[in-house]
């Protein structure tokens, strides 16, 4: 049996923020995201619906699967995982908290990874690469690192290769790569366009109804990595200078923006 | 029998010049049908019958040149403007039919403000006319979903409604004149004053005709003081969606108008709101005049905090919401493309009834879908249009689409729904359709939905349009199977 679990994460649809309260929050250097609906981060919608495909070839070709889903979020996740339930995850904990986990990846990473050990041995970790909110790449590499696995970020497909492999395919400096890699592995997903978690039906949702999400406490695992620490703030000045070149026609104005402006910087 | 496909083309060319006739191959597959069908339109699928042109009228008398020469050689004529249609009307069922376009008769004729009314072309875009008024303190009041795509024509044409129609009421309420061409060119207008006696109010001929009847060119729509500042949020979650029908209909016998009175139920609440907890949500809007607003939310606040299961919540959480209600061309893209990706769509039909059987549609109605239909993946909706008398259900359901062609889709899964919320519908004495139209889709039902008074609807048809010529299949369909009237 291929043992997958696959890690998402539950952000605010910032496409729904009106352009009035993202100037507010420029102004008072709070976004106030409380009142947006949760979404699926993207990378991980992406993340979820590769691993069902996974699942599918994988039961075509006569392996077993077990699929698990954790979140981190609040408790609005928990409708994620009963969708997830109702689609095949056997699995549905949510990793409960009282830190404020975004922007805090070692401290998410180390509740994960905790996680991770206590159901594992896992033969596949799934994530998105980054979060919407957060998006600072760094968690799927400190999972990976702290079970040794192998971490291929940007992946954008992955197939079964017999229980014991996986095709991967993932993008390099703008080119499509693949290739055939051992178990157990740490898969971050990219971008991968027009990807979209199926919807389960009123029948299989009404089947899993009683499938439990089960919590687990944060705290009960330890810091396995320093927390970076913000030293400092700076606003990165990109102020321009303008200036209106005066001139009595075209062929005036062009020659005094050469010889004052252009000529001292060209090759 | 009427004349070919190139003759009706070289006749429309005769009458407008090349330029207004449009023959473009794709141009004719996508007027063929509108957002009825909008799963076959994801695979680029056409199943009805492709239009002889589309043409594009610029001005009342071309309208009526148009519809004499379609009259004589008795060619159907599809009229539209915006292109929103969601219930069939803008399907071109019979061969070699015109679609006739006004949305490049765009002008605002006259903003009148010692008399509070604006007149405008058909082909006018609410979203513009809107934008432009509000720059000037003025409103329509009018705000459809459809509001970034649909167009002045449209709207009289299928008896729309707004978002802030208990406070302003549908679009019949806030028209006051128009100008209309009938079958062989006869331009009718209806002239502007604030009310008359002098016989039938024959606007209402004109007011959702859905094309079936004449082509609208101009209308004339009341305006009223744009207040935004004064308005007021209310939300709250309530257990029993029974109570929330009664706690709309308390705030509606009491005498209050809110401009926004809704009701969802607990599926569309947990789509539409992360704050739902699994109950059911009532949100108002009060709107107006400062006085007038914040009396109507004090009141509507203190008349719902009485009905039992009701807990507030921020107003801040419903304001905001607000925002992105509307539809236009990017959430459209968009869900085409989360249509391909899943072969699960999402669709809306809309009803009404009165307050002691709207309930029972709803609860009946929903129970059907899920035992029947198969593949369903959500099924609830709410209420957002209320009366002294009743309320309007809107029945809100995905599915994915399995073992099916594209052109499959419409029999096995849609018709199916439509048929089940229409049979209950008539069955506790409701209406099939509240603010949609009934297209094509529902025509099929129109003989339970007007029972005696079908006479009335069949001789306007009659007398209005000897010929058959304006959109035919809309309001009354073609071929009626009584065996199997959702089979089409």
């Amino acid at each position: 049996m291929i043992k997958v679990l696959n890690s998402f994460k539950s952000v605010p649809d910032l496409d729904k923020m009106p352009a009035a309260d993202w100037a507010a929050g420029a102004e008072s250097g709070q976004i106030d995201t409380s009142y947006l609906k949760s979404i699926i981060n993207c990378y991980d919608e992406s993340a979820l619906e590769l691993t069902l495909r996974f699942n599918d070839k994988a039961v075509s070709e006569g392996l077993d699967c077990f699929l698990g889903a954790v979140t981190a979020g609040d408790r609005i996740a928990e409708k994620t995982l009963k969708t997830l339930a109702a689609l095949g995850f056997a699995g549905t904990d949510r990793i409960v908290s009282g830190e404020e986990l975004t922007f805090r990846p070692e401290l998410t990473a180390s509740s994960l990874l905790t996680y991770a050990r206590k159901k594992g041995p896992w033969d596949m970790i799934v994530m998105g690469v980054q979060s919407a909110d957060g998006c600072n790449k760094k968690i799927p590499f400190l999972v990976a690192e702290g079970l040794g696995m192998t971490c291929i970020s940007q992946v954008v497909n992955f197939v079964p290769e017999g229980d014991k492999a996986c095709r991967v395919t993932y993008m390099r400096d703008g080119a499509r790569c693949e290739e055939v890699v051992e178990l157990p592995l740490l898969l971050a997903v990219g971008d991968v366009p027009s990807t979209y978690l199926r919807v389960p039906t009123l029948k299989q949702r009404l089947a899993t109804k009683m499938q439990v999400i089960g919590q687990y406490d944060a705290a009960a695992g330890p810091a396995e990595f320093n927390e970076s620490t913000l030293q400092k703030v700076e606003l990165i000045d990109q102020t321009r200078a303008g200036a209106l070149i005066d001139g009595m026609d075209a062929a005036e104005k062009a020659e005094k923006l050469y010889r004052d402006y252009l000529k001292g910087v060209m090759n | 029998m009427s004349i070919s496909r190139e003759e009706i083309v070289k006749g429309l060319v005769n009458i407008l010049g090349e330029e207004q006739v449009i023959t473009d191959e794709e141009v004719l597959k996508e007027s063929s049908n509108d957002r009825y069908r909008k799963y076959e339109q994801c695979y680029n699928v056409y199943t009805q019958p492709i239009p002889a042109a589309v043409v594009y009228v610029k001005s009342t008398e071309q309208v009526a040149s148009v519809l004499e020469f379609a009259d004589k050689e008795h060619i159907n004529v599809v009229p539209r403007t915006g292109h929103s249609a969601i219930e069939g009307g803008l399907e071109t069922a019979l061969e070699n039919s015109i679609v006739l376009d006004g949305s490049q008769m765009n002008k605002v004729i006259d903003v009148n403000k010692t008399n509070m009314q604006v007149t405008c072309q058909c082909g006018v875009p609410l979203q513009d006319l809107e934008d432009s008024l509000r720059e000037q303190g003025l409103t329509t009041g009018h705000s459809p979903q459809s509001k970034p795509l649909a167009q002045m024509g449209g709207l009289v044409a299928t008896r729309s409604i707004g978002q802030f129609s208990t406070l302003y009421g549908g679009i019949e309420d806030m028209i006051v004149g128009m100008e209309a061409v009938f079958p062989g060119g006869k331009v009718c207008r209806i002239k502007n004053v604030p009310r008359r006696s002098v016989g039938p109010d024959i606007r209402h001929i004109i007011m959702g005709n859905e094309g079936a009847l004449c082509f609208i060119t101009e209308v004339t729509v009341k305006m009223f003081k744009y207040q935004p500042e004064n308005n007021i949020f209310l939300g709250y979650k309530i257990k029993d969606m029974d109570k929330g029908f009664e706690a709309l209909r308390e705030v509606m016998i009491e005498g209050y108008k809110p401009s926004v009175a809704r009701l969802y139920d607990l599926q569309d609440a947990a789509m539409n709101f992360d704050w739902a907890d699994d109950q059911n949500v009532l949100l108002f809007m009060a709107e107006g005049a400062a006085a007038i607003t914040k009396a109507t939310a004090d009141a509507i606040d203190e008349i719902v905090k009485k009905v039992e299961g009701v807990t507030p919540v921020d107003p801040k959480l419903i304001e905001k919401w607000f925002d992105h209600l509307n539809w236009g061309p990017e959430q459209i893209a968009q869900e085409k493309e989360e249509i391909l990706a899943t072969d699960n769509i999402g669709i809306t039909t809309e009803i009404s009834g009165c307050w002691d059987c709207i309930g029972k549609i709803y609860a009946s109605t929903v129970e059907r879908i899920k035992n029947e239909v198969p593949d369903l993946t959500m099924i609830g909706g709410h209420s957002s249009h209320s009366y002294i008398n009743g309320t309007n259900m809107y029945f809100v359901y995905y599915y994915n689409v399995v073992d099916c062609r594209p052109e499959d889709e419409m029999n096995k899964y849609h018709n199916l729904i439509n048929r089940i919320i229409c049979e209950e519908a008539i069955k506790y004495g409701g209406s099939i359709a509240h603010h949609h139209g009934l297209g094509k889709a529902r025509a099929h039902y129109v003989f339970e939905e007007y029972g005696s008074s079908f006479y009335m609807l069949e001789t306007l048809k009659k007398a209005f349009d000897p010929n058959g010529i304006m959109n035919m299949g809309t309001l009354i369909p073609i071929n009626y199977n009584k065996e199997n009237p959702w089979n089409f």
